[in-house]
């Protein structure tokens, strides 16, 4: 067994070797970042690109606007059970008395009391028709819902059900990977806690691996929503 | 370790070639390739150049205190509640996961595509602890059952025919036969959700390990990288020691440059970011996260000045999809986990050039491979030295004639197919032959003089690629 210090150790003999034999790292300066798009710049960048990753793309002008698409696409995907997250904009909607008042039963994946415990949760989650959850930030460019969960917010809501709806402010849109990355160093430099775990959803589960022929769904959700609430 | 079979190239290259429905399967590359040139095209070509440039110099940067970044990637990763694990060898790393699956009790392993974790052969070794080891990206699954290895760094099994899968899982899983892709997926869900459910540990591999904050990447489509990640009460990732990146930032940079060149998407569906276990404070997650940092031959390449470049390579496949050989021969004529190009480099480069001796052969130097590599790979420099030491290095090392002129055979015939020609000469214009660039090939080394001396080939390659082969045809026989 190799200890930290041994194998390191091993890779300084390595390296006096001398350096690599190569094309030397050109003089230029890195590409420089484009000025901050406006929020409808953003947002018309949005639309295009979850088109392309293949979301299913809502603009909802406000809270009830979004809750009224959000129990309509349950109930057009047959939802018995609606599994969701904790988050603050799902709470603002008044999703589970809508879900409720359509004849649909919201479970929120979250201990706590009277909650579910953990293996509850999670056959909850595998039998639920539709995951509904807020985001942290949202991509422009490539369509990239960021969801970083924690308290109240499972990892399941968004992976487990074959339907995910993400629900989005429209001020969380940024422009690039780059900026949820710096935006997540900033956090962390206020964080007691380092762990952390952090999804990138950029639209349906996707394989082709039989005969590079495209299937959706084969193992997370097949069918994605993003709903943005502009006010 | 897996074994390594890479001393049969010839006759599994020679099978490969015969047979129809590998070639038809080779074929399909087709898409890889445009949709590498189609989402560099959507991006920018100057932009992609400037990202590729960055991507090298983090690299370079990177190996050259490979030590430092390793160090604090590990102190990291211990900081936010996981293990670290330094395996000198793939034994060293089989006996730890071993050790940590038999601590747990664990009785079901659910695997994500991980080229390291293949490295290791992990799977047999937990199988034979009676443990079952579930390969759960649907191409690997299929290689699993199959009892293959992957044929493709990013399609494991791109030689399979729906019709072959159908039957494979008609035979193993005892399904109906069935003709539709979707339903055959389908059939993989099905089975695949229930052990993601009672697995206790899952193994992932990792994309890049960042060392500012300890965090390991995972880059997947399917979404079994997310589910091996969540949902057993354990999590060990796998990785190769140059995966390592210096800062959070660094993944905006090499994201693009890899998802683009394997499959041309903007982005794969999903990208995980891991940072131990889960949080003290979270709903789900493993509550134990294992980071395994494996050497295995590599530090070998770091050594040497002339391979090290190599080890600059995120695992996109575009060499392998570029490729006029691996587009042949495909991939299991390379004998070990890594095939083209890349293959051809790094296996001889791990396992030991005696091994793999006619893997430096398997490639026409034509410079298709440098050309797509996203890390701009000098990957035809790397082959000719590796050439060199299976020549002039001991006499049982040093190689036949007979794979060179296998390897031209392949070639031709790669050329011949009017089908195969038009993809090759969309991927290799006659503007991107390095040796025409270069005008001569007065560079080879001396061992090898006699080979460029004996060959029209190369030199050839200073006209365009049509009227060559024309002429080449003419002159066949020899
Ligand atoms: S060598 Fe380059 S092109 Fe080939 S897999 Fe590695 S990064 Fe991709």
């Amino acid at each position: 067994m190799a200890d930290r210090e041994e194998f390191l150790a091993h890779i300084r003999s390595a390296l006096a070797s001398g350096p690599c034999i190569g094309a030397p790292p050109s003089a230029s300066p890195p590409a420089a970042t484009p000025s901050p798009p406006s929020r409808d710049d953003l947002l018309a960048q949005l639309e295009r690109s979850a088109g392309l990753q293949s979301w299913h793309f809502v603009r909802a002008a406000n809270a009830d606007e979004a809750t009224a698409r959000v129990v309509e696409i349950a109930k057009g995907h047959g939802a018995g059970t609606v599994v969701r997250t904790a988050h603050d904009v799902l709470q603002r909607m008044g999703i589970d008395a809508a879900l409720a008042g359509a004849g649909m039963e919201s479970v929120v994946l979250a201990d706590g009391p009277g909650g579910l415990d953990a293996e509850q949760r999670q056959a909850t989650a595998a039998g639920a028709a539709v995951g509904v959850t807020g985001v942290d930030a949202v991509i422009a460019e490539t369509a990239s819902v960021a969801l970083a969960p924690r308290k109240g917010m499972s990892r399941q809501a968004s992976l487990l059900p074959p339907v995910h709806v993400a629900v989005a402010m429209a001020d969380q849109v940024v422009g690039t990977l780059d900026d949820v990355l710096a935006l997540r160093l900033v956090e962390l430099a206020e964080a007691e806690e380092i762990t952390w775990y952090m999804n990138l959803v950029s639209g349906p589960s996707r394989t082709a691996d039989i005969e590079q022929t495209l299937v959706v769904g084969v193992h997370g959700p097949g069918v994605v929503y993003l709903v943005v609430i502009e006010e | 370790m897996t074994d390594v079979l890479s001393a049969h190239f010839k006759e599994q290259a020679a099978e490969a070639i015969g047979n129809a429905t590998i070639q038809e399967s080779l074929d399909r590359l087709v898409n890889f390739r445009q949709g590498r040139v189609d989402a560099i095209a959507e991006y920018g070509q100057e932009r992609w150049d400037a990202l590729s440039q960055s991507a090298r110099e983090i690299k370079r940067e990177t190996l050259e205190h490979l030590d430092y970044y390793l160090d604090e990637l590990s102190r990291n990763v211990e900081r936010a509640g996981g293990h670290v694990f330094f395996a000198r060898d793939a034994a060293e790393a089989n006996e730890y996961v071993a050790k940590v699956a038999a601590d747990n009790g664990v009785k079901t392993v659910t695997k994500s595509k991980s080229m390291v974790s293949e490295e290791m052969g992990i799977a047999d070794v937990l199988e034979s602890m009676g443990i079952e080891p579930v390969e759960t990206d649907l191409g690997e699954y299929i290689i699993q059952l199959a009892r293959e290895a992957p044929y493709h760094i990013i399609a494991p099994a791109l030689h399979k025919s729906k019709e072959e899968v159908s039957e494979l899982f008609e035979r193993i899983l005892g399904t109906p036969a069935e003709s539709d892709i979707t339903a055959l997926a389908g059939v993989a869900r099905k089975v695949l959700r229930e052990k993601f459910l009672e697995a206790d540990m899952g193994m992932t591999g990792a994309n890049f390990g960042v060392s500012e904050t300890g965090t390991i990447v995972m880059v997947t489509n399917e979404g079994n990288g997310r589910m091996c990640s969540s949902l057993p009460r354990v999590h060990v990732a796998t990785m190769g020691m140059e995966r390592v990146i210096p800062r959070l930032r660094d993944v905006a940079t090499y994201l693009p440059l890899l998802t683009r060149s394997a499959t041309g998407q903007r982005i794969s569906s999903y990208v995980s970011f891991v940072t131990g276990p889960r949080r003290s404070d979270e709903e789900d997650g493993p509550q134990e996260f294992h980071l395994v940092i494996l050497d295995n031959g590599r530090s070998r390449m770091l050594a040497d000045p002339e391979l090290r470049e190599a080890l600059y390579c995120i695992r996109c496949g575009a060499c392998l999809n570029a490729c006029p050989v691996y587009g042949k021969v495909g991939g299991h004529a390379y004998g070990w986990v890594y095939p083209g190009p890349i293959g051809a480099v790094v296996t001889p480069s791990l396992v030991g050039v005696p091994k793999a001796k006619d893997l430096p052969f398997a490639s026409t130097l034509c410079g298709a491979c440098r050309d797509v590599c996203p890390l701009k790979i000098d990957i035809p420099r790397m082959l000719l030295k590796l050439r060199s030491d299976a020549v002039e290095g001991p006499a049982e090392t040093r190689v036949p004639r007979r794979v060179e002129s296998l390897m031209m055979r392949a070639w031709r015939r790669t050329v011949a197919g009017p089908r195969l020609f038009s993809l090759a000469g969309k991927v290799t214009s006659a503007a991107q032959w390095p040796l025409s660039r270069r005008g001569s090939l007065r560079w080879l080394p001396p061992p090898l003089s006699g080979w460029t001396r004996t060959r029209d080939f190369p030199r050839a390659a200073m006209r365009p690629f049509r009227a060559r082969w024309r002429k080449d045809e003419g002159n066949r026989g020899g």
